[in-house]
Formats: C-alpha cells, sequence, structure tokens
C-alpha cells in the first residue's frame, strides 16, 4: 500500500489497491465456500451467519469490483452516471447483512442454554 | 491493464459491463452449485443412514430369533428328555409300592435312583450347553482345547488348538462372546466345509488380541460373508457380526496364499488383564 501510494499518481480512484483487495477477498471467500464444501453438517449452509456476510461482501465486490479498477480509464460523465449503480450492490450487500444477523440472533435463541441459578436454590 | 488500456473508452465500459454481470453470474452460480452440492451430499448420508438401520434392523432380528430358537431348543429338551424320565421315576415310586415286598420295594428304588441320576446328567449337559463350566471356571483356553478335543475325539475330523500368548485373560463376557463366535465358526465348518483338519491359533500383536482359524474346505472369503450377512439367510453370521460388534471385534474370512487353505481371523482390542 505505502508503495503504491509513494510510486503511483492516483488520479480518480487507487485502482491498483482496491483491485489487490478485492482479490484477495474473493480468494477468502472461495476458501471460505471450499471449506464449507468440506464440512457439510445437517444444517443448510444459508443457515450460518456467517455465509449470509461473505455473501454480501461477493455481491459488492461483484459490482464494483471491475468498475474501481477501470475508474480511471472512464469518461466522467459515464463515472458518474455508472457511480450510482454501485449503490444497487451496496443495497444487496446491506440487506444479506441483516439477513445474517437475523439468522445469528435465531441460532442465538435456539441454542440459548441458561446457567441454572445454583446460587439461589 | 495494458490490455485494457489499448481499448477505446467505449470498449472500457463495455469490458466493465461484462465484467459486473460476469461477476454476478459466478456469485450465483457459486450459491446454486454449493446448495445443490449440500442437499446431494445430505441425501447420501440419508441414505447411509438408512442403509446403516435396516443392518441394524436384521442383526436384532437374527438375534432375536436366534434367543427364540435356543429357547425353544431348551424347552423340547427339558419336555422330551427331562419330562419323560422324571414321570417314569414317579411311576417307580407310587403309593402302592409301601403294599409290596421288600425285594420289589427296592428294586423300585433302585430303578427310580437310576432313572434320577440320568436326569441329573440330562439337566447338567443342558446346563453346560448354555454355559460350558469349562470357560467359567478355568478361561478361553481351556475351553477352546477342551471342544477342540471333543471334536478330534469323535474321530471324523482332525482338529487341534493352539494359544501362543494369553496370559492375561480377556474379561468374562468377552471370553464368552469370543468362545461363542469361535462355537459357531466351528459348527459351520463342521456343517458345511467337508474339511479334513480345522487349526486355531491364538496371538496378541500390537495391543491386539488374534484368533486364527484354519480349515481345508470350502470355506468363505470377506465378500461372500458379506453378501451373506447382507440377506435374510446366515443368521449364525449375523449372530457373529453382532457379538463381535458389542467387543468393538472384527471378524475377516480370506484364503490362504497358498489358495489352499481358508483362514477365518477375529480381532479384538485387548483390555486390561483379567482381575
Amino acid at each position: 500500500m505505502i508503495l503504491i501510494y509513494t510510486f503511483l499518481k492516483v488520479k480518480r480512484l487507487d485502482s491498483y489497491s482496491i483491485g489487490i483487495e478485492s482479490i484477495v477477498m474473493i480468494i477468502y471467500i472461495l476458501y471460505f465456500f471450499y471449506y464449507q464444501l468440506q464440512n457439510i453438517s445437517n444444517q443448510s449452509v444459508y443457515e450460518y451467519f456467517a455465509f449470509w456476510i461473505v455473501l454480501g461482501i461477493m455481491v459488492y465486490i461483484g459490482f464494483t469490483f471491475f468498475f474501481s479498477i477501470l475508474a480511471n480509464y472512464l469518461s466522467p460523465e459515464f463515472v458518474n452516471k455508472y457511480y450510482t449503480y454501485t449503490y444497487l450492490g451496496d443495497i444487496i450487500k446491506n440487506i444479506l447483512f441483516s439477513i445474517s444477523i437475523l439468522f445469528l440472533s435465531r441460532n442465538k435463541t435456539t441454542n440459548y442454554n441458561p446457567i441454572p441459578k445454583l446460587d439461589m436454590i | 491493464m495494458f490490455l485494457l488500456q489499448a481499448t477505446s473508452s467505449s470498449g472500457y465500459s463495455f469490458v466493465l459491463l461484462l465484467g459486473t454481470l460476469g461477476m454476478l453470474v459466478l456469485t450465483v452460480g457459486l450459491i446454486i452449485f454449493i446448495i445443490l452440492h449440500q442437499k446431494r451430499v445430505k441425501r447420501f448420508n440419508e441414505k447411509i443412514q438408512d442403509m446403516e438401520k435396516a443392518q441394524q434392523r436384521l442383526l436384532l432380528n437374527a438375534s432375536i430369533k436366534l434367543q427364540e430358537e435356543e429357547r425353544q431348543r431348551l424347552a423340547a429338551d427339558l419336555h422330551d428328555d427331562a419330562g419323560p424320565l422324571l414321570a417314569t421315576a414317579r411311576l417307580y415310586l407310587n403309593e402302592n409300592l409301601v403294599n409290596q415286598d421288600k425285594a420289589t420295594q427296592l428294586q423300585s428304588i433302585f430303578q427310580a435312583r437310576q432313572i434320577i441320576d440320568d436326569t441329573i446328567q440330562l439337566v447338567r449337559n443342558i446346563s453346560h450347553s448354555l454355559m460350558p463350566p469349562t470357560l467359567k471356571n478355568f478361561g478361553l483356553e481351556s475351553a477352546i482345547n477342551d471342544l477342540f478335543q471333543k471334536i478330534s475325539g469323535s474321530g471324523t475330523i482332525n482338529a487341534s488348538s493352539r494359544f501362543h500368548e494369553y496370559k492375561d485373560r480377556l474379561k468374562e463376557e468377552k471370553e464368552l462372546i469370543v468362545f461363542r463366535v469361535v462355537q459357531e465358526l466351528i459348527n459351520n465348518i463342521l456343517k458345511h466345509s467337508n474339511s479334513s483338519f480345522i487349526h486355531l491359533t491364538q496371538n496378541v500383536h500390537a495391543g491386539k488380541f488374534y484368533l486364527r482359524i484354519h480349515h481345508d474346505g470350502r470355506g468363505l472369503v470377506q465378500a461372500d460373508f458379506e453378501k451373506l450377512n447382507k440377506s435374510n439367510v446366515g443368521l449364525g453370521l449375523k449372530n457373529i457380526t453382532s457379538r463381535l460388534r458389542v467387543v468393538d471385534g472384527n471378524i475377516n474370512f480370506e484364503k490362504d496364499i497358498s489358495q489352499t487353505y481358508y483362514k477365518v481371523t477375529i480381532e479384538l482390542p485387548k483390555d486390561e488383564p483379567y482381575e
């Protein structure tokens, strides 16, 4: 990052660092899915809250990855026009994050095992 | 990036749209693949569980059937042998005995005593068939040696057994299970194999107890055993499987390297020395 910011002149968007970051994220996401495939339990994959978070990040990267790396080569009119479309990815990501919170709270409710208040006996 | 620099601005927007679309398709495809794969794996696991349940049910049925057969045999032995003997003894000891002369009385008492002795022997035999006293008092080695001597003594087949390392006895219940399995195997060999000899060897290796039976008749290999185990026939074999499952044991049926003999190997974890 330091090297990128030192030696490269950022015109509109720091495409290189965003590109590298996105690729690293995609690798992590693919590893997550690979791990899910290796460790299949009786619980469905979409019942894990992490699945929805990863899905949200993947959708967000899907909407913004190419835009981020090509931003410096596109005309300002096109950038202004397309930029609003990246909000769509952002909204979907937020919805998916909300779903993950729902699943997280549901799992917590079902697995909730109260500690007996022994000192009150 | 250099490739992209070489294209025009409208080309970039085309690459952008195509790339974004590709990424989204990739995401959706990945999710669909994962969900379908998970469903397939789940179905496969369920199928395996069903098969295991069916196998367990089969083993349980076999065990119940065997128990019933054993009860029927016991009932028949008592009814057909002990019943008439005791009834005959009762006839000798009826009320008229007091009105008869002394010689007749003595003869009747002697006959009744003889019959009661026979009955005692019969009951003892039945009891021994249920739980061999040699096994209970002297352990697996003596019980198996005794069994093999009896078989060899019949003169029809040459039977021998050799225990190499049996200083530490297995637990009593484990010994009984192993003995029953050996009995069943020997019974099968005598019934079906038409072999001229049976040889049993015992050994301990890498913390495991091994019993191996060799014979030169017709035999089974592992595939045959598993096939019979899954079918509705082969009650004795199912019983062997269920007994060995109780003690975490394994059984392996194979042909000798020379392809002349059949080998049956029983393997079970060696536990603490018998106290």
